[in-house]
């Protein structure tokens, strides 16, 4: 019996004997995140998270930095387009070196880019940078990029790319790449314990100038309520996508201040246009009078959302039209346009036309209870003017493959848009195939028009297209435009300067200081 | 006795063999597309096709288990698919967390439940009995993610005596394994009070008796050992359960463990790193039983015999 006890005592000693705290100091910003990080390697950013933190480490030529309106130069000081909008010279920033102390040149830009567009890095976002024909470097600080034709969302595409160090990554290799993170940025990688903790700390050489935090540690906790009382507690310093009720509990402690952020996302009820029961103008606009979007916006999102009138929200002011047609609730109005349409009312109070009822189901993914809570009130509102609702809730994996495959009648979803108004992924015919046209939306003048405006490099011009496009997507009703919802997080009162904006931008870690 | 452990390891071995098969196919018939997963809705064709090529997902179905296989048996489980780390760098450091999770949970289990059981067992139907039974109740009928959350509100955040979530320092340890150790322990309390009860009718626990022996001594010296074996039973079973039951405990509370990377890893139909798991739990469960086959044998000398 002795003999166990100390056999006890000495296994537990050495099974609690690891684990990595970190220095809990003013100077550390731990900033809780909703999973672990995938890849940091810049020309494989796919997800959020990885974007988050990577982007503390590397850097863009340019970036959006507090509005959509101005490119702020990162490692590019200046830039121009030929007048043939064929060729795009980028001047870079002089003395910046990378972590390890080398120097950064235009060669790296130039690495980064091939790297991107040679096919055996399988990048997914290859297919976006394919207008660039080649890449010159006429000395150490300039980078001119050749394009196949003028293409207007060019500088977004460029601020979407952090450069990566050619001479550290042609060594390491693309694989592997997470812990071994090297950048210019201004913080750079300590150690990253998967599923634990990612930690960078300040580069004393940045530069913008050394950041005012030390150490930056970023904390994936899956569960969100478990994220939200993390922050109340002052474990986390920040994090963001709480429930509006976390939210509120997360305030009323007072040592949080709340941060909502408009995000460029728009959620929608898209119908499958290839269907027949949606090819009636009438009718699809009778779904958008049915479904009532403020509601929606008021009962289920608590507020934490804008009512949607299209794909472009309304904070990405220098592109949203608010000229188009709108349909507020107005169930009369529907039965109208439906019984115009040729649907009559049946006997089970559904609507028939030609011996079918009017029935179809809607998929969407499980487990989210806000996307629940308004597919139900969608149901019912949809009841009330006669149309029958079927709800399908699908496992994520699922749900893509129905995507994929547009195996569906009707789907809900959000999306993501960059702030860039070329939403050719998802509006173009093309992009039912080859994209995210998940609506399968076709229509020749969109076409035509979203065609144009890519190639369009003047802003006044694309200004106007993308105005007509949007008047059009809402006049023919491509989806029901619902909401753009807010993201809500919290920031511990002991630091600041965690900008609000611009939305669906990675966080300017560099930006924030302790309370002194 | 060695001659039937040897025997008991070689039938393990298509018990293995059959589980990974399973194990393969099931991955393979459930829906979802672990290529598209990795590359994105927005990648071309040219990618997915060139990526399917690359893992070998357009291969015949026993081409790419036999390939998987031979890999696994020479040491290389592969690479995630999504991460497209090594299988084996991902489960390495997963695995300390969720063994000493585990180690913790199950000293607690064992802790609460054989004094439990055996208190419960001795007083029976007295108010100890009761009150060790209705623990047990809704212990079993708690859900591990129910008892998480209130552990946490109650203990992290109210009381603010404990982190809420993560690893770092001892004082990690006590929720995530507070929830474990109970949800184990009120199973295994009712283990043992059957189980002693039914050797405290045995004709041999008379005999101590009537020989004047001390009620402690009877009931941990006789009946206790004799207890013992449908517990040990239970316990090799368990070792299934722990993994599992981790899964939701390891995500609530945020622990870098095997359980959560599993979860994370079948919602994103990571097929290398599911199977590497999944095959790594069954060989672990086959040798758990193993183990309590022999343990059956010290702790009964009758079992030998047969």
């Amino acid at each position: 019996m002795k003999r166990l006890v100390v056999l006890l005592i000495a296994l537990s000693l050495l099974l609690t004997g690891c684990g990595g705290g970190g220095a809990k100091t003013s100077d550390t910003f731990i900033y809780a995140l909703d999973a672990d990080i995938v890849n940091l390697l810049p020309v494989k950013l796919t997800n959020v998270v990885s974007t988050t933190v990577s982007t503390q480490i590397h850097e863009p030529l340019v970036k959006y930095e507090d509005t959509y309106d101005e490119f702020v130069p990162k490692l590019a000081t200046e830039w121009s387009m030929d007048p043939s909008g064929l060729s795009w010279t980028f001047k870079l920033r002089t003395g910046v070196t990378w972590h390890d102390g080398e120097p950064f040149t235009s060669e790296d830009v130039k690495y980064t880019y091939e790297t991107l567009l040679d096919p055996a890095t399988k990048s997914v976002r290859r297919a976006n940078y394919q207008i660039i024909k080649s890449i010159e470097t006429p000395d150490e600080h300039t980078v001119v990029f050749h394009l196949s034709e003028p293409h207007g969302p060019f500088l977004d595409k460029m601020s979407q790319v952090p450069i990566m160090a050619k001479h550290h990554v042609s060594k390491v290799g693309l694989d592997d790449y997470n812990s071994k993170a090297i950048g210019t940025g201004p913080f750079m990688m300590v150690e990253w314990i998967p599923d634990d903790h990612v930690t960078l700390k300040a580069n004393p050489n940045y530069w913008g100038g050394k950041p005012a935090i030390e150490n930056v540690i970023f904390k994936p906790i899956p569960e969100a309520s478990v994220r939200a009382m993390a922050l109340q507690k002052g474990e986390v310093h920040f994090a963001s996508g709480l429930t509006a009720e976390d939210f509120e509990k997360v305030l009323d402690k007072g040592n949080v201040q709340g941060i909502v952020v408009d995000s460029l996302a728009f959620a929608y009820f898209g119908h499958n246009n290839r269907n027949p029961l949606f090819a009636d103008k009438r009718v699809r606009q009778a779904l958008a009078y049915a479904i009532d979007g403020e509601s929606i916006v008021n009962d289920v999102r608590k507020g934490a959302a804008i009512v949607s009138v299209g794909p472009i929200s309304p904070t990405n002011a220098v592109w949203f039209n608010p000229n188009v047609k709108q349909y507020p609730y107005d169930p009369e109005k529907a039965k109208e346009l439906l019984a115009q349409a040729g649907w009559q009312v049946g006997s089970d109070g559904f609507l028939t036309k030609d011996g079918k009822t009017f029935s179809f189901s809607v998929i969407l993914a499980a487990g989210d209870e806000v996307m629940r809570n308004q597919a139900v009130l969608i149901q019912k509102w949809l009841k009330d003017v006669g149309v029958d609702l079927k709800l399908e809730f699908l496992d994520w994996s699922v749900m893509n493959d129905r995507l994929d495959n547009r195996e569906y009648e009707a789907m809900m979803l959000s999306m993501t848009p960059s702030p860039d108004p070329d939403q050719f992924n998802y509006w173009h015919s093309t992009a039912i195939d080859n994209g995210f046209n998940d609506w399968c939306y076709s229509n020749v003048q969109v076409d035509r028009l979203l065609e144009q405006g890519r190639r369009e490099t003047d802003p006044a011009a694309r200004k106007a297209i993308y105005d007509e496009v949007q008047a059009i997507l809402a006049e023919d009703v491509a989806a029901v435009f619902l909401y753009h919802p807010k993201v809500l997080g919290g920031l511990n009162k002991n630091f600041t300067g965690m900008t609000e904006g611009p939305a669906g931008q990675a966080p300017l870690l560099y930006k924030v200081k302790p309370v002194k | 006795m060695l001659k039937y452990v040897v025997r008991r390891i070689l039938l393990a071995i298509p018990l293995v063999l059959g589980i990974s098969l399973l194990v393969f196919g099931l991955m393979h018939l459930a829906p979802g597309d672990p290529v598209r997963m990795l590359a994105g809705r927005e990648a071309p064709q040219e990618v997915i096709d060139s990526i399917r090529r690359e893992w070998g997902f357009d291969k015949p179905f026993l081409v790419q288990y036999f390939t998987w296989l031979s890999k696994v048996l020479r040491g290389d489980m592969g690479r995630s698919v999504i991460s497209q780390l090594p299988v084996s760098y991902l489960i390495k450091s997963r695995l300390p967390y969720t063994l000493k999770l585990n180690f913790w949970a199950t000293l607690l289990g064992l802790a609460i439940a054989f004094p439990l059981g055996v208190i419960a067992a001795a007083k029976r139907q007295t108010w100890v009995d009761y009150a060790a039974s209705a623990f047990a109740l809704v212990g079993m009928s708690m859900p591990g993610f129910w008892l998480a959350l209130v552990l946490i509100i109650v203990f992290a955040v109210q009381l603010n005596w404990f982190p809420t979530s993560g690893t770092g320092t001892w004082a990690h340890y006590v929720l995530p394994t507070a929830t474990l150790g109970f949800s184990w322990a009120a199973g295994l309390m009712r283990m043992v009070r059957t189980s002693l009860l039914e050797v405290l009718k045995e004709d041999y626990v008379r005999t101590a008796r009537a020989k004047g022996l001390r009620e402690k001594v009877v009931l941990v010296k006789h009946a206790l050992r004799n207890a013992l074996i449908p517990i040990v039973t239970v316990l090799g079973t368990w070792l299934a359960y722990m993994v599992v039951g981790t899964v939701v405990i390891e995500t609530i509370f945020a622990w870098p463990g095997l359980g959560r990377l599993l979860t994370t890893a079948l919602l994103q139909r990571d097929f290398f790193l599911v199977q590497a798991i999944i095959l790594m739990i069954s060989v672990a469960v086959v040798a758990a039983n193993l183990l309590v086959d022999v343990l059956y044998a010290v702790i009964d000398p009758r079992v030998r015999l047969s």
